[in-house]
């Protein structure tokens, strides 16, 4: 809930973000922006940096002729120049009960995995508005439960942070029909930072749907956050498990099956991390045992770079 | 198979459960915890499961099955054959009884049930094999055949007893010297046996009535000793009493306590049958009743022992109350008369016949051929050729048997002087036996001789009273006193039976059954009460002789007592046959060397059958050992 005084999103920390003030969000692909900025565009125009030569064909500006290489060769070229433009990201969070797990754990901070993207998010969608670029958003339930265009507006982006505020984890992320809801709404091609722990009993549906933004030229990143507890069952001499999502509960004793499990958790991870590979996203595993602070600055710079 | 311990299989079946139950209740109550990975834990489980299901189940076999061997050892159990087993339950249903046992009657009964079985099969490849259990005493297997059994029999003699020689003192036998008169002293003698190895102080407590007598005496180890002592009995009838050894544990103590059976005999009262008148003297009849008399005013006739009946008028209840008959001069008794007679003979009364004439004979020979075997005199009195005989002196006397032991040696001597006149002949009768001629005259013919018939006694005095010098001589009135005596007693003075064997008693001549029912009770050793007990007495019924009690299989040792309408008419005591208290055993080495009789015999103690059988447990404590070691390595190749 936003700061009644400030009205600002309780996970939007200015203190901490002050460290990465110079940062910003980049991306080494080329991108469709709206307005001209400093991402290399997709589209090439008539001013900006010389990119290339093309064959003349009849109908184009006459005054883009290379008329050096003509008089120099006898053929017609048209000279190419690459336009700058702004970033269009557009984060996207797995709302599922899943994400909901870690909060008041002793590992991992206090911060469950949901928690975590949310702080992820709302700091992000901070540093792309100070870039001049603009950040959308779009929460995954049972459906597309929430949408922001992409956008920079400082109204924009209070309402943005004040919705990443607001989400609630449910049961489960009909991702089929989460990715249909927002290919439909989606407009330019942008970036899309798909946050989420992967729990799904199906991947296939969820890799559809990075394939497709794919197959239409979105760069794909995917955020795999990882509590702690998670990777390593809690010691102790009996637990009775329950699963978040109504897969039922399990009583054993965590000792006779840490190895089984540590093995088809890293099985599932590896699946995971080589779906998405194929699929051409950028994959980042992120345990939220690392401060949010310091993931997000090293995804930063591992952007620049 | 049988154990010992049976609690230790209750134990073992609780040890079992107790691991199921500890865990039941100790086990962790899991706390609950949400996972968001929890479908990779339930894969993990289900792998676990499969893996380890094998496993888990192996152990708790593996333990269970050692916690069973565990509490199977501390049972002890013993491993028994079939026909052990059918012996054991044989076993258990025995009881000892107070008996007398016929060994070789038992061994013929297995003979016969052996050879039945043989011949219905084929003989040859018939095994048979007798098991017999017994501590073999040697009074009763001393003269064991085994010969009778099949040739292929296999004997196993299995004895119970101790190798210890086992020391023991009993009660043999209780009874007075001389049978007891009211009113005089009488001496009670208890025998005593000391079986032990040494000289033993022996106390006997001898209980009747309300009477008590201390005995006691030091008795020589391996022989019987007569412990004494004098009583006078009060008042007469049938009483049972006890004979208790005091301060005696050993291992039998059944024969510690002796019944016996007193019966005080009143002054006996006599009945003098003759057709002489009461009134006529002298004559055979007059003399006679005086000296039976005892000595007495003539005016006072109430103390009168001696009742005058006529010969005509012999009955039953002419001679009720009189233990002794006196016959002289009674004419040709009628045959009811002389079947009167005999039974009265039977039942116990005593009988002085004194012959004299030719009719005496004859009654004599009727009674002879009345009593059938029961009377076998050493003499025949037939009648004198002659009418008058000379006189005849005594000529053979048995001084040192009664009634002329107690006369002493002058008053004998003073019969040579003595002339006898009239009487009958004698004949000797083939196959019998003179014990019972007491005294012979110069013509060899009997003077007088005794005859034990039934119970009671009968003396034949062959002499004419009426003519003579005998009325008048000297011992005349000891002689009779004497033979008073002798015939007066009853010979049931000794009213005993050994238990378990069959008793046919015939009751006194007084008892019949239209005075009322006869009853019959036992009497409590500890109390010396009187009181009814629901256990066969056997059947107490009228015969021709009288009132006959048969018993299949006596009980006891106890008294018993035969009542009607609330009176003691009878009494019998039941005892431990004397051999029972003999419990020296037979060596091994007889009963399969000697007494094999050319069968295959084996001897074994149960003590050491029952060590040799008791080394079960060793087997299951070694499974026990192998299933942990098992269990051990089934974990450690599980990787626990």
């Amino acid at each position: 809930m936003a700061n009644p005084v400030t009205n600002r999103s309780p996970f939007l920390d200015l203190c901490a973000l002050a460290v990465l003030q110079n940062m910003r969000f980049s991306t080494h692909h080329r991108i469709d922006g709206s307005y001209s900025g400093r991402h290399v565009s997709r589209s090439f125009g008539g001013s900006g940096e010389f990119a290339d030569y093309r064959q003349y064909t009849p109908g184009e500006d006459l005054r883009r002729l290379d008329w050096r290489v003509m008089a120099r060769t006898g053929r017609a070229y048209i000279k190419m120049f690459q336009n700058e433009t702004n970033l269009v990201c557009t984060p996207v969070i797995d709302a599922s009960r899943s994400m909901h797990f870690g909060a008041g754990s002793e590992n991992g901070g206090s911060l469950s995995k949901l928690q975590y993207a949310q702080y992820l998010v709302t700091a992000l969608s901070h540093i792309i508005s100070h870039g001049r670029d603009q950040v959308g958003l779009a929460v995954f339930k049972r459906k597309l439960a929430e949408y922001f265009s992409p956008g920079s507006t400082p109204d924009h982006i209070a309402s943005l942070q004040s919705a990443v505020a607001e989400i609630v984890a449910e049961s489960q992320v009909d991702w089929q029909s989460s990715w249909s809801g927002l290919f439909q709404r989606a407009g330019r091609r942008g970036v899309l930072l798909l946050i989420s722990d992967f729990l799904a009993d199906d991947l296939k549906p969820l890799f559809a749907g990075v394939r497709l933004f794919r197959h239409r030229g979105w760069e794909v990143v995917s955020l795999h956050l990882i509590h702690p507890d998670e990777e390593r069952l809690p010691a102790a001499t009996a637990w009775q498990f329950e699963g978040m999502e109504g897969e039922g509960s399990v009583h054993c004793s965590p000792s006779e099956v840490r190895d089984a499990y540590e093995a088809n958790f890293a099985r599932h991870l590896d699946i995971v991390r080589s779906l998405s590979l194929s699929a051409g996203c950028d994959y980042r595993r992120v345990s939220t045992a690392v401060p949010w602070l310091q993931t997000l600055g090293d995804f930063l710079v591992e952007r620049t770079v | 198979m049988s154990v010992l311990n049976g609690w230790a299989i209750g134990l073992g079946a609780a040890a079992i459960l107790l691991p199921v139950l500890i865990h039941f209740f100790t086990r962790p109550r899991p706390r609950s915890r949400p996972l968001s990975t929890i479908r990779f834990l339930q894969q993990a489980v289900e792998q676990r499961k499969a893996g380890r299901w094998l496993r888990d189940l192996l152990v708790l076999l593996f333990r269970s099955a050692a916690l069973a061997c565990l509490a199977i050892v501390f049972a002890r159990p013993l491993w028994q054959q079939e026909s052990d087993r059918s012996l054991a339950d044989a076993l258990a249903e025995a009881t000892a009884r107070p008996e007398r046992i016929d060994v070789q009657a038992a061994v013929n009964a297995a003979a016969e049930m052996l050879s039945i079985r043989s011949t219905n099969e084929n003989e040859d490849k018939v095994a048979s094999e007798l098991v017999i259990v017994s501590d073999f005493q040697r009074s009763n297997w001393s003269t064991v055949d085994f010969s009778v059994l099949p040739q292929t029999t296999r004997i196993r003699l299995q004895s119970v007893g101790s190798t210890e020689p086992m020391d023991k003192v009993a009660i043999l036998d209780v009874g007075f010297a001389e049978p007891p008169v009211v009113g005089a002293v009488a001496t009670l003698e208890v025998t005593v046996a000391n079986y032990c190895r040494s000289a033993n102080l022996v106390e006997v407590q001898a209980v009747w009535d309300d009477q008590v007598l201390q005995l006691q005496q030091m008795c020589p180890p391996g022989v019987k000793t007569v412990l004494t002592g004098d009583v006078t009995i009060p008042s007469g009838g049938w009483k049972t009493g006890w004979a208790m050894l005091k301060q005696n544990e050993d291992v039998l103590a059944i024969d510690d306590r002796f019944p016996f059976v007193i019966q005080a005999a009143e002054q006996p009262a006599i009945a003098l049958i003759s057709r002489q008148p009461p009134g006529l003297k002298p004559s055979a009849s007059y003399f006679l009743q005086r000296a039976l008399e005892p000595i007495s005013d003539e005016r006072s006739s109430a103390q009168s022992i001696v009742k005058r009946i006529g010969a005509g008028r012999f009955s039953l209840d002419a001679v009720a109350g009189s233990q002794l008959l006196v016959f002289d001069h009674p004419g040709q008794l009628e045959a009811e008369q002389v079947r009167l007679l005999a039974s009265l003979l039977l039942c116990g009364r005593g009988v002085l016949y004194v012959a004299s004439e030719l009719i005496d004979a004859t009654n004599l020979k009727r009674l002879s051929t009345e009593l059938g075997s029961q009377w076998q005199p050493p003499v025949e009195l037939q009648p004198s050729l002659t009418d008058r005989r000379q006189p005849l002196a005594i000529s053979d006397v048995k001084s040192n048997q009664p009634p002329f032991r107690s006369l002493g040696q002058a008053l004998v001597s003073s019969l040579a002087d003595l002339r006898l006149s009239g009487g009958l002949v004698s004949r000797h009768l083939p196959d019998t036996l003179d014990d019972g001629l007491l005294a012979t005259r110069s013509d060899q013919s009997a003077w007088l001789f005794f005859s034990s018939i039934g119970s009671g006694n009968m003396c034949v005095f062959n002499a004419d009273l009426d003519d003579g010098q005998l009325p008048r001589h000297p011992v005349f009135v000891p002689l009779l006193t004497e033979l008073t005596g002798m015939l007066g007693r009853s010979n049931r003075n000794r009213e005993d039976a050994l238990c378990g064997e069959p008793l046919t008693r015939l009751l006194p001549a007084d008892v019949s059954a239209s005075s009322g029912d006869l009853t019959v009770s036992h009497a409590d050793v500890r109390s010396n009460e009187q009181h009814d007990q629901t256990e066969s007495t056997g059947v107490i019924r009228q015969t021709g002789d009288g009132m006959v009690w048969n018993w299949d299989r006596p009980g006891g040792p106890s008294g018993w007592t035969v009542k009607q309408n609330g009176q003691t008419v009878y009494a019998l005591a039941t005892q431990l046959p004397d051999e029972e208290s003999d419990l020296r055993l037979l060596d091994a080495d007889v009963m399969t060397d000697r007494l094999a009789g050319g069968r295959r015999v084996s001897f074994s103690r149960v003590a050491e059958v029952k060590a040799r059988k008791d080394d079960v447990w060793n087997h299951f404590a070694i499974a026990g050992l192998l299933l942990l070691l098992a269990e051990i390595l089934v974990l450690q190749r599980s990787g626990m």
